[in-house]
């Protein structure tokens, strides 16, 4: 059984080393290197504890000390960010890794096994109707906020894309040649779905991933933002922005880096996914 | 075409009588009681079983989600706890700032994306088109609220040309409400224009590729002939698809945006809601924006018809 395997494992996945080819591609990593490096590396870096506050130096702009300057209670906003990246990534990799999970056992069951495939479309259909910040501003004012919850309502709103692009990727996948061919030979259906048909899948959940990872990280800052994400506090993008809004024209270097610290996360996530599409679909590189 | 229309309205139902069981479900995903929960932690047990009986929480959750169908098909959603009005007069009263400010939104969107999305092509891979595209990743990557922010620094502060937060009303003077939403329409609508600008330059690229318009090439229309005339009408169809769908981003925004604009409108209305725990509030918004998205999706969907047959027949 194992020497019909090659054959039976579908078109050969695309090499990933053409990623190092692709100018979005490599930008994006770039910028994706800087935040997780950041994040990473918050212990090394020069940065004070993120919520020691020293009234003496309130306001203060960037200068040696203080690379972006201090908050209305003195604290340092260079280490706000830094520790506020190590926040937004950990909240985006938890909501990324639950939705896709969800998406992908969701997608099998409706896409190939068919079961339940009208119960989980329709559910799919009523939360993709809800616009996705009114959806997780709606499940954070039922559950409270904590960052735990944050997670929660954020999969919630973005399993259902993952879902729906798993399951359109299997519908297509199972009734190719070579899941045809696996079957001839005998494997059983579960075999042919885990083993032949979600591989070939993986490519573009991988993409829908990195949108979903962009998605999150913006939709969790706006969460916070509001007052409706994290609890107060919390050294998160979107809690510094707002607490710096109050100082914006005495002190505008609150509210520049947090949201330029998200432009940089985002915008890297959303040229990866571009660079890696172009990879995985020649059809519409240039587009 | 009636056939047509027909079949895309019964096809929403499903979707409006799950999203309406969604927010019934919302006042018991709150952990532990939800009465308990709204009231705060000062409410005493007498308060907190009087609310659970006034909102029926005592009996089975069958009974109540049949109760809760019964009043939102007869339009009755309930009273909010915090302002003593029912929830239509609240989301009524603060209609305005928040309409005109989605129809600017829209606006903006549109004069910026689709021109943007045309030049896009026309100069495909040459600097212009680079811009544009650069233009465009860097805006689907920017929060709204943060340009926001961003906006009221430069127009407000600096150049003291647009008021930095705040709402006239329209019977006050008409200018002073559009020159209040100005800088917040533009927020949402400049960004929602790069999904825009995008998907216009795509459509336009498959378009410029087919047959017909080498044929008018050839025949020896102008290059602007054939852009406007023959490509532009084809281009447009999944253009409009995109300006279905971005209302998501636009009404979601919204809430976020109207904020940092201190607008008194269905956003804030929204955000003090759940500030407040005023559930009702937060269900009849809930209600009330998934409507208005269906809704224009289902009229997009209807035009689309309309000026494309073969999509009547599928």
């Amino acid at each position: 059984m194992t020497a019909v395997k090659p054959i039976a494992s579908g078109p050969r996945p695309p090499h990933l080393g053409a990623l190092g080819r692709s100018r979005l591609g490599v930008t994006g990593a770039c910028l994706i290197a800087v935040v997780v490096g950041a994040a990473l590396l918050a212990d090394v870096l020069p940065t004070r504890n993120p919520l020691a506050t020293s009234p003496s130096i309130r306001l203060r702009p960037p200068a040696a000390g203080h690379w972006f300057g201090t908050d209305d209670l003195g604290r340092d906003v260079f280490s706000r960010v830094v520790y506020g990246s190590r926040l937004s990534l950990q909240v985006g990799l938890l909501v990324v890794a639950s939705a896709g999970l969800v998406g992908v056992v969701a997608g099998v069951s409706a896409g190939y096994f068919r079961g339940w495939d009208n119960v989980l479309m329709r559910t799919t259909d009523a939360l993709l109707a809800i616009p996705p910040a009114l959806l997780a501003i709606a499940l954070m004012a039922a559950l409270g906020p904590r960052v735990s919850n944050v997670v929660i309502a954020l999969t919630v709103t973005y399993a259902p894309q993952l879902t729906r692009v798993v399951r359109a990727q299997i519908l297509v996948l199972r009734e190719t040649t070579f899941s045809e061919a696996a079957r001839a030979v005998g494997a059983t259906e579960r075999r042919v779905a885990f083993q032949h048909v979600l591989p070939n899948a993986v490519s573009a959940v991988v993409v829908q991933a990195t949108v979903t990872f962009a998605d999150a990280v913006l939709t969790e800052a706006g969460l916070s933002y509001l007052g409706v994400g994290e609890p107060p506090g919390v050294p998160s993008w979107g809690n510094i922005l707002s607490e710096g809004r109050a100082y914006m024209i005495r002190a505008p270097w609150i509210t520049l880096f947090p949201g330029s610290a998200i432009v940089t996360c985002v915008l890297g996530l959303n040229l990866f996914g571009d660079g890696l599409r172009d990879i995985l679909d020649p059809r519409l590189r240039g587009r | 075409m009636i056939g047509f229309v027909l079949r895309r309205l019964v096809s929403v139902i499903p979707v409006l009588l799950l999203v309406a069981v969604f927010a019934f479900l919302l006042v018991h995903l709150t952990p532990g009681d939800p009465a308990a929960y709204m009231l705060g932690p000062l409410a005493s047990q007498a308060q907190i079983n009087a609310l659970r009986r006034a909102l029926g929480l005592n009996e089975p959750i069958l009974v109540q989600l049949g109760h809760w169908f019964g009043r939102v098909l007869r339009g009755d959603l309930g009273d909010s706890f915090f302002m003593g009005i029912p929830v239509p007069l609240a989301i009524s009263q603060r209609l305005e700032p928040t309409a005109l400010l989605t129809v600017l939104a829209v606006a903006f969107e549109l004069v910026i994306g689709i021109p943007a999305g045309i030049l896009a092509a026309r100069r495909r891979n040459t600097w212009v088109d680079q811009v544009v595209i650069g233009f465009a990743s860097l805006g689907i990557s920017t929060p709204s609220f943060w340009l926001g922010l961003n906006l009221i620094l430069l127009f407000g502060v600096t150049l003291h040309l647009l008021p930095v937060a705040g709402y006239v009303p329209v019977s006050e003077s008409w200018v002073g409400a559009v020159r209040s939403v100005l800088m917040p329409a533009f927020a949402l609508g400049a960004i929602n224009s790069a999904l825009v600008a995008r998907m216009t330059r795509a459509s336009m690229l498959e378009t410029l590729s087919q047959d017909f318009v080498r044929t008018a090439r050839a025949k020896g229309i102008s290059e602007r002939g054939v852009v406007w005339h023959h490509a532009l009408r084809n281009a447009f169809l999944p253009v409009l698809t995109v300006v279905g769908n971005s209302f998501a981003l636009l009404l979601g925004g919204l809430v976020v945006t109207e904020q940092v604009f201190a607008i008194p409108g269905v956003g804030q209305l929204v955000i003090n809601a759940v500030l407040r725990r005023d559930y009702p509030v937060i269900q009849g918004v809930l209600l009330y924006v998934v409507l208005l998205y269906v809704a224009i999706n289902v009229v997009v969907d209807v035009l689309y018809a309309l000026v494309d047959p073969r999509i009547r027949f599928e």
